[in-house]
């Protein structure tokens, strides 16, 4: 009876951290978001900016296709679906959980004490205390980007928003994984900064043309195919098989992030610096 | 002369800290590896269905897109270290010692960017010549090759000194550059040559500056050379305008400067 009741308690702690947890990041939203609305001139800039970005990047694919018609199988539209999911799955990705590409900069600089000593988990509360408002520009674009990609449903359209979350849980994860071997590898920004990347660049193209090793790398290594082939793939033709794969390869790289980052923290030396948090 | 050697110092301490960390350059440029592979993934598809595009065929494509790749990946992210100064005060620790500012931001870029850029050519030929059992340089076209990317170098500096000089407006500065990146992923030729555009396009591209800091070097490369000296006079001459431009809007933005405190 008495681990029954125990058991309950910590069910019931849980649940209270995990709504506590969900106040916070509604609360960071509502604060980052007026901070960020202070300087409105530099938001639309920003957002603007990430547009023209997107829109540059296809005007590539545009002037290869206007050369060579289509690459293996894949042809604008296609580029155009590949570029919404992905772009969509990066806005979210970026705005909500800003701080993902910094945390390497912020274990050497000894910027992570701040968040250590605050009653919060530590990773969700990193993630959620910057809002990159730049990447809504993305987020916005890949939105659009669906309505002019051909594969336009309703069906398609809530699956595209679903998948475009997914996409986002994907490459926080992917991103914290990376970042947190700073714990063991020192000034480890350079790599930091260039591996996530690497998984837009390698999503940015026709899934067709990656054969044999680059096909495993992009399973593996730099996963590409759950952040855009395959949810293009769903799109395309829906299958539960497919579908409860790739949320299983999504959950796969949270758990491996999760662990990482909680491994590497025993490691954390604190600095020296006096910062403060606001 | 002496004037320069405090700038040489910057540059060698630079070069020593880059290299005390070289397990980062390592690791980059395995991943510099794993890109040209990837590239050379897509062109092997896009050749597979015809020999020759616009004079280049696959061989000289991937050439031509590890020398783009090569001088494109070599940049420190020098925006977002002025971008850090100026917002936290920090600038006017380096403004008040004696040296120019923006000769010792360029000592750090260069020392930085050449290392990086050296090393992403050697690995991404030797990866090259694993892949492909060609390789199209000459000693001849090496050396103005080089010539060239080190000016093209020194105009990408101008372009991140004037991005790291918008903080003094704006609170982030990324915007701009993932534009100027994307000028130079489209006009400046990084993924295809300027040959590959429309003709309306390639004319548009041929009056912007960003075509020699990538596309230029890297045709000298590939070519042995050819029009080198007519190449480098442009190089030369868009680095004095965009010289005078920075140093313009440096002085004029430094008279925003405004720190409070101690």
């Amino acid at each position: 009876m008495k681990a029954f009741k125990l058991m309950q308690s910590i069910k019931t702690f849980r649940l209270v951290q995990s709504i506590k947890t969900f106040r916070l990041i509604i609360r960071y939203l509502k604060f980052n978001l007026s901070s960020q609305m202070e300087y409105r001139g530099n938001f639309i800039l920003q957002t603007i900016g990430m547009v023209i970005n997107d829109v540059f990047l296809l005007f590539f694919w545009w002037i290869l296709f206007q050369k060579v018609g289509t690459i293996k199988d894949y042809g604008m539209n296609e580029m155009l679906l590949v570029y919404s999911i992905t772009t969509f799955s990066f806005g979210i990705s970026m705005t909500l959980w800003g701080n993902q590409s910094l945390i390497s900069r912020m274990i050497m600089n000894g910027e992570i004490d701040s968040f250590l000593i605050l009653p919060r988990p530590v990773l969700s509360h990193i993630l959620v205390s910057r809002l990159s408002l730049s990447a809504l520009g993305d987020l916005v674009f890949g939105f659009v980007l669906f309505f002019f990609s051909g594969y336009l449903s309703l069906l398609n359209f809530l699956l595209f928003i679903l998948l475009g979350v997914m996409g986002a849980v994907l490459l926080s994860a992917y991103n914290v994984l990376f970042h947190s071997f700073t714990f063991w590898y020192g000034d480890f920004t350079a790599v930091a900064e260039v591996i996530p990347d690497s998984i837009i660049t390698f999503s940015l193209n026709p899934e067709g043309i990656y054969t044999s090793v680059s096909k495993l790398i992009i399973q593996t290594v730099i996963p590409a195919m759950y952040f855009s082939f395959l949810p293009v793939r769903l799109i395309k033709e829906f299958s539960m098989v497919s579908f409860l794969f790739l949320l299983i390869a999504d959950m796969s790289f949270v758990l491996a992030a999760y662990a990482v980052f909680y491994k590497g923290l025993k490691r954390y030396e604190s600095g020296n610096l006096i910062s403060k948090k606001i | 002369m002496a004037k320069l050697k405090k700038y040489f110092k910057i540059f060698s301490i630079t070069f020593l800290n880059d290299i005390k960390y070289s397990k980062n350059f390592i690791s980059q440029f395995l991943f510099f590896g794993l890109f040209i592979y990837v590239f050379s993934q897509l062109w092997s598809a896009v050749y597979s269905e015809r020999a020759s595009i616009e004079g280049f065929d696959f061989y000289k494509m991937l050439w031509y897109f590890m020398f783009t790749e090569s001088i494109m990946l070599s940049r420190p992210a020098l925006h977002r270290e002025m971008s850090d100064a100026i917002k936290s005060g920090d600038i006017v620790y380096t403004l008040n010692k004696p040296y120019s500012y923006i000769l010792f931001c360029y000592s750090k870029f260069m020392s930085s960017a050449l290392v990086r850029m050296f090393i992403n050519m050697v690995v991404g030929s030797l990866l090259l010549f694993m892949i492909l059992r060609t390789c199209p340089l000459t000693l001849l076209g090496t050396i103005r090759g080089v010539v060239s990317a080190f000016l093209g170098l020194s105009l990408n500096f101008l372009f991140f000194f004037l991005i790291g000089l918008s903080s003094f407006w704006f609170e982030d500065n990324s915007a701009f550059v993932f534009i100027y990146s994307k000028f130079l992923f489209t006009v400046g030729g990084l993924f295809v040559p300027l040959e590959f555009f429309p003709s309306w396009i390639k004319g548009f591209a041929q009056i912007l500056p960003f075509q020699y800091i990538l596309y230029a070097p890297s045709k000298l490369f590939m070519s042995g050379g050819t029009d080198f000296f007519g190449i480098i006079g442009l190089q030369i001459i868009n680095i004095i305008i965009y010289s005078a431009i920075v140093t313009g809007i440096f002085r004029y933005a430094l008279k925003r400067l405004n720190v409070n405190g101690g």
